[in-house]
């Protein structure tokens, strides 16, 4: 989290992090297609002719101003494909909280963990602490007629209560905003209790 | 050399962008997280071009990883040319990412020196961090919002059009 006193600006950085073709393009573009131009920056979207993201898309918006400060929502995609695992964790860095997209297709559930994983290694790589590090999980694709059962889903990256989870069909736009949402209320609290952590005393020795 | 503090470093980057008759310079981390611009240039998006930036150097290094001719030791510069003028990009020390932009009438040869200068030297600016609220990249940023709790509280639903673009 950058904080600028002299902008009164806040910037934030939420990277969509998951497997290959789980829809976290489509989350960033629903996004942007949902906020208002001048709310907004262009998005940058660096796709293949498959629909592959090549390095990362990126947008940024406003929410105007709050608490006397207008924070900028940065908002970053990583490439899902297996061989883009560097690119993945350089676009991870300075991530002030993390959306994990999951593929609710019953074949995907091996890409879902080995992407979760690989999450956790990278920030744990970046020297991010792991405590209070605000992660949500959105299960993609829950309109597909064979989704996977959310306690198998939830299982399999055993995520069982530890962070927020939310189905979503993000190709029509629907738990995009409340995945989001979620995301930042949690950075925000985690800002919060930074803050009230770095304000309290230190303990003489 | 290194260059302590932000306020140090944001001289030395607007010195920088005069001697290279550049219109903008922009600083970002390898991400494209722009840290930040000096100089300013008509209908230049800044958050585009370092996301644009940063992805190029990234493509970069993947080709160089894909290609198994290894990393190189030295900085590596980015020219683009145009009738209208030129973009410089490298990322230096620290993965600090710099991209000037200059008019056409720039002396690259001078702009070009400048712009390695900068890529060599050691900036001790602060990066953004995931969990780090007390390295503030501008002076007196120790000062955060005192009512994170009001940010917490933040509905999207106030700007949020569920419409299409």
């Amino acid at each position: 989290m950058l904080v600028n006193v002299q902008k009164r600006e806040l910037q934030v950085k939420i990277v969509y992090y998951g497997p290959a073709l789980s829809g976290k393009t489509t989350n960033i573009e629903q996004v942007y297609k949902s906020i208002p131009p001048n709310r907004r920056s262009e998005l940058t979207v660096m796709k293949t002719r498959g629909d592959r993201t090549l390095f990362f898309d990126y947008m940024q918006m406003e929410l105007g101003k709050v608490a006397g400060f207008t924070p900028r929502i940065n908002l970053y995609t990583v490439p899902g494909q297996v061989m883009y695992a560097m690119t993945r964790k350089i676009v991870l860095r300075g991530a002030d909280a993390v959306i994990f997209v999951a593929d609710s297709s019953p074949i995907r559930i091996r890409e879902n963990l080995y992407s979760w994983r690989q999450l956790f290694q990278h920030l744990e790589e970046l020297n991010i602490s792991l405590e209070g590090f605000p992660i949500v999980v959105q299960w993609n694709k829950r309109d597909l007629p064979n989704a996977a059962p959310i306690p198998l889903l939830e299982q399999t990256l055993g995520v069982n209560g530890r962070y927020p989870t939310f189905e979503a069909v993000a190709i029509r736009n629907i738990g995009v905003k409340e995945t989001l949402q979620a995301a930042l209320k949690l950075l925000f609290k985690k800002g919060r209790s930074d803050e009230r952590t770095k304000s309290q005393p230190k303990p003489t020795p | 050399m290194t260059v302590q503090g932000h306020v140090e470093a944001r001289r030395l980057w607007q010195k920088a962008l005069q001697e290279m008759q550049a219109d903008v310079l922009l600083v970002l981390d390898e991400s494209g997280y722009l840290i930040d611009t000096v100089g300013s240039r008509p209908g230049l998006s800044a958050e585009t071009l370092s996301s644009l930036a940063a992805a190029s150097l990234m493509a970069l290094r993947e080709i160089r990883h894909q290609a198994h001719i290894g990393q190189s030791d030295d900085h590596e510069l980015v020219i683009l040319e145009g009738p209208q003028g030129r973009v410089i990009m490298g990322k230096g020390r620290q993965g600090l990412v710099f991209v000037a932009v200059l008019p056409p009438d720039s002396f690259l040869g001078m702009a070009r020196l400048i712009f390695k200068q900068l890529l060599e030297r050691q900036w001790n600016v602060a990066l953004p961090s995931a969990d780090d609220l007390s390295a503030p990249p501008f002076p007196g940023a120790d000062e955060l919002p005192d009512d994170f709790e009001e940010l917490e509280g933040f509905d999207l639903d106030a700007i949020w059009s569920n419409g299409s673009s």
